[in-house]
C-alpha cells in the first residue's frame, strides 16, 4: 500500500495551485471571523475529496489495467483510498484546527476546548462523508460518480426536509423533545462509532466493487 | 573465431553454426579446450533464438566435438581436431574410391587414371 | 512451467478467445497476430485483469489468484494500451517502484534511462510515443523479474529503437533464469528473438512451432497446376491459388528439396507462414 500512497501523493503535486488558493481562502475566512467550526469542517471535507481525484487519475487513459499488474491486489487498492483520504483530510484538519485555536487565543476568546471538541466531531463526520463518496466514485467512475453524488446529497436533504415537515404536520413533537433530551455524551460517543462503522461497511462494499471490475 | 550466419540461405541456422564450428576446429582457429560463448551470448550476438544455438551445441556434443560442463560452459573437446581430420580423410578415401570405380566402369585403364590424377594435382 | 493457459475461453460480443499456451522456463516465447487477433485479450486474462468464461491460468505453477504479493514482484509487465499515469515523471515512477518491488535497482534504472536519452523530470504525457514505450520496458526490467510479459513493447518505435529494445531484452535473458512472453504484430522482431512462436488469428492459435523449425523446415513451394497434381502432398499444410498455379506451404521442405529439387522453393519467413496458415486452403 505504501507504493500506492506515494503514487497518489506524487500526483497531488499537480494541484499545487489549488492548495495554495485554498489555504489562503481558509486563512482569510478565519481572519475575517467566520465560524471556525464551519471552516474546519469545510476544509477537512474538501481535502478528503482528494481521494476522489486520485481515483480519477487512476482511471485516466486506461490506467487501471497497468495498475493492477503491479504487485497489489483489489483489497489494498480500496483500503488505500480511505487511508489517503484520512491522510490528506487529517493533515488539513490539523493545520486548520491549530490555526483556528491560535486565532481564538490571539483574539482573546475562551472556549478553545469546545472548539477542539467540535473539530474532532467534524473530523469523524468527514470520515462518514468519505464512506459514502468512495464506493460511489469507484462504482460509477469520475464523471458519472459526480452526478450520482449530487443526486444522493440532494436526496438526503430532500428526505430530511420531508421528515421535518412530516413531523411538524403530524405534530410529532415528542420526537424533537426526545432528541433534545439525549445526553450530549451519548451523541459525542455515537458519532465516531457510527463513522467508523460506516467506513468499515463502505470498505467492504468498495472491495466488492473492485473485485467485480474487469480491465 | 567469429561465426557468421546467412539468414537467407536454405541451410538451417543450427546446421550453419555446427558446420562453422567444425571448420574452425579443423583449421585450428578453434583450439582444443577453448571456451565457446554461452548459448545466450551467442544467440545475442547472432540475433537468433537461444534454442537454435542450443541445438547446434547439443549436436556438436553428441558427435563428440564439444564438452559441456554444467556451470562452466562449453569447451572444444580434446583430440577433436585429429578426430575431424580422420573423418575428412575417410571422406576423401571414399570419394577417390568412387571416382576410380566410375573410371573403371567406363573402360579407363589404371595408367590413364593415375595420369589423370597427377594432372589434376598439378593444377 | 512459468505460464500455463489451458483451454481458456473468453467472449466479447462476436469475438471469442479460445486457446492454450505454455511458457517454459528460460524461453522467450512469442505471440504473433494482427491487431484484433486476440493478443491483448490473452495477456489480460493471463494477468488477472479480466475473468475467463472457461479454463485456467497458472503462473509459477499456481492459479493467478493464489500468487502472493511477493511472487507478483517476480513479474514485470508491459501493456500496449496502459501504463503509469501520464502525470508522473520518471523520477516519480522510480520512487513508486522502489516501494513496490524489493529488488528494484534505482541506480541502474536511472542509468539506463539516461543512456536512452530519457529526461527524468518530464511528465509521462510530455514524452514522445517512443520514449513512453522505452520507459515501460525499462521499468519492467528494473526489478529482476523472473517472468516478463510484454504486450507489443515495440509498438510506435522506429527501426533503430526497436533494435535497441530487442538487444536489451536479449541482454536481460543472459543470466538464464528468466522467461519472457512477448507479443507483436511485427514478425521480423520476433523471428530473431524468440525460441518458439504462437500464431494467433481471430482468437485461435493457428500454429505453434519452434522458431528454428519455422525458419529451417518450413518453406514455400511455387508450382504450376500440373506439378501440383503430381506432387506428393503428404507434407503440404496449406495451398493458395496464384496466377502461375499454386503456392504451397510445407513444414518439411527438406523432403521436397531432396525428392524434387527442380521445384521453385523458398525459405519460410514468419510473415509468409502466417499468411498461408490464415488465408491458405487447408489440405
Amino acid at each position: 500500500m505504501k507504493g500506492l500512497l506515494i503514487k497518489d501523493l506524487l500526483l497531488l503535486k499537480n494541484q499545487q495551485r489549488f492548495f495554495l488558493l485554498f489555504f489562503l481562502m481558509s486563512a482569510g475566512m478565519l481572519l475575517a471571523d467566520f465560524n471556525s467550526v464551519f471552516v474546519i469542517n469545510y476544509v477537512t471535507m474538501i481535502f478528503s475529496l482528494f481521494t476522489l481525484s486520485s481515483i480519477s487519475y487512476d482511471e485516466f487513459d486506461n490506467g487501471y489495467a497497468f495498475l493492477f499488474t503491479l504487485p497489489i491486489n483489489r483489497n489494498q487498492y480500496a483500503a488505500e483510498k480511505y487511508v489517503f483520504g484520512l491522510v490528506t483530510g487529517g493533515f488539513a484538519w490539523i493545520v486548520v484546527t491549530v490555526f483556528a485555536v491560535a486565532m481564538n487565543f490571539f483574539k482573546g476568546r475562551a472556549g478553545a476546548g469546545e472548539l477542539v471538541g467540535m473539530a474532532f466531531l467534524y473530523l469523524f463526520i468527514s470520515l462518514l462523508f468519505l464512506a459514502v463518496v468512495v464506493p460511489v466514485q469507484l462504482k460509477f467512475g469520475a464523471e458519472k460518480g459526480r452526478n450520482v453524488l449530487i443526486c444522493i446529497v440532494g436526496a438526503i436533504f430532500a428526505a430530511g426536509f420531508v421528515m421535518i415537515k412530516a413531523a411538524k404536520t403530524l405534530q410529532l413533537d415528542f420526537l424533537s423533545t426526545a432528541v433534545a433530551s439525549l445526553s450530549p455524551g451519548l451523541v459525542i460517543a455515537a458519532v465516531p462509532i457510527i463513522s467508523l462503522a460506516a467506513v468499515f461497511v463502505s470498505y467492504f462494499i468498495s472491495v466488492n466493487i473492485m473485485k467485480k471490475k474487469q480491465f | 573465431m567469429k561465426i557468421i550466419i546467412n539468414n537467407s540461405s536454405m541451410q538451417p541456422l543450427y546446421d550453419q553454426i555446427t558446420e562453422q564450428i567444425k571448420c574452425g576446429v579443423m583449421q585450428g582457429t578453434l583450439k582444443e579446450g577453448e571456451n565457446l560463448p554461452s548459448v545466450r551470448t551467442l544467440a545475442k550476438e547472432l540475433r537468433i533464438s537461444a534454442l537454435t544455438v542450443k541445438k547446434s551445441y547439443d549436436i556438436l556434443e553428441q558427435e563428440g566435438f564439444i564438452v559441456t560442463v554444467h556451470g562452466k560452459g562449453s569447451f572444444i573437446a580434446y583430440a577433436s581436431q585429429e578426430f575431424m581430420l580422420e573423418e575428412k580423410k575417410k571422406e576423401v578415401e571414399a570419394e577417390l574410391e568412387s571416382a576410380i570405380r566410375k573410371g573403371r566402369s567406363c573402360g579407363m585403364k589404371d595408367e590413364e587414371l593415375t595420369d589423370l590424377f597427377y594432372l589434376i594435382l598439378e593444377d | 512451467m512459468l505460464l500455463e493457459m489451458e483451454n481458456i475461453q473468453k467472449t466479447y460480443g462476436d469475438f471469442t478467445l479460445n486457446c492454450s499456451l505454455k511458457l517454459q522456463s528460460g524461453y522467450i516465447t512469442g505471440l504473433i497476430g494482427t491487431n484484433g487477433a486476440g493478443k491483448t485479450t490473452l495477456f489480460k486474462s493471463a494477468l488477472g485483469l479480466i475473468t475467463l468464461d472457461q479454463g485456467e491460468v497458472k503462473i509459477f505453477d499456481k492459479p493467478f489468484s493464489q500468487l502472493s504479493l511477493k511472487e507478483r514482484q517476480d513479474m514485470g509487465v508491459v501493456l500496449a494500451d496502459s501504463g503509469f499515469s501520464g502525470y508522473l515523471t520518471i523520477q516519480d515512477i522510480a520512487r513508486i517502484m522502489k516501494n513496490m518491488y524489493q529488488l528494484f535497482d534505482q541506480d541502474r534504472f536511472f542509468k539506463k534511462c539516461k543512456e536512452s536519452g530519457l529526461p527524468l523530470n518530464k511528465r509521462g504525457k510530455d514524452l514522445s510515443a517512443g520514449m513512453k514505450a522505452k520507459v515501460r520496458v525499462l521499468a519492467a526490467m528494473s526489478h529482476e523479474a523472473k517472468l516478463l510479459i510484454l504486450d507489443e513493447p515495440t509498438a510506435g518505435l522506429d527501426v533503430l529503437a526497436r533494435e535497441e529494445l530487442l538487444d536489451s531484452i536479449r541482454e536481460y535473458m543472459e543470466p538464464g533464469d528468466r522467461s519472457i512472453l512477448i507479443s507483436s504484430h511485427i514478425s521480423t522482431d520476433l523471428e530473431q528473438l524468440c525460441d518458439d512462436l504462437y500464431l494467433i488469428d481471430n482468437g485461435n492459435i493457428v500454429l505453434h512451432e519452434e522458431t528454428d523449425v519455422l525458419l529451417g523446415s518450413y518453406g514455400l513451394l511455387k508450382v504450376t497446376e500440373e506439378q501440383e497434381q503430381k506432387l506428393d502432398k503428404k507434407y503440404i499444410l496449406r495451398r493458395k491459388k496464384e496466377a502461375y498455379g499454386y503456392r504451397l506451404l510445407t513444414d518439411k521442405i527438406g523432403f521436397y528439396r531432396e525428392s524434387q529439387p527442380e521445384i521453385v522453393m523458398e525459405k519460410g519467413s514468419v510473415d509468409e507462414v502466417i499468411t498461408m496458415m490464415i488465408r491458405g486452403e487447408r489440405l
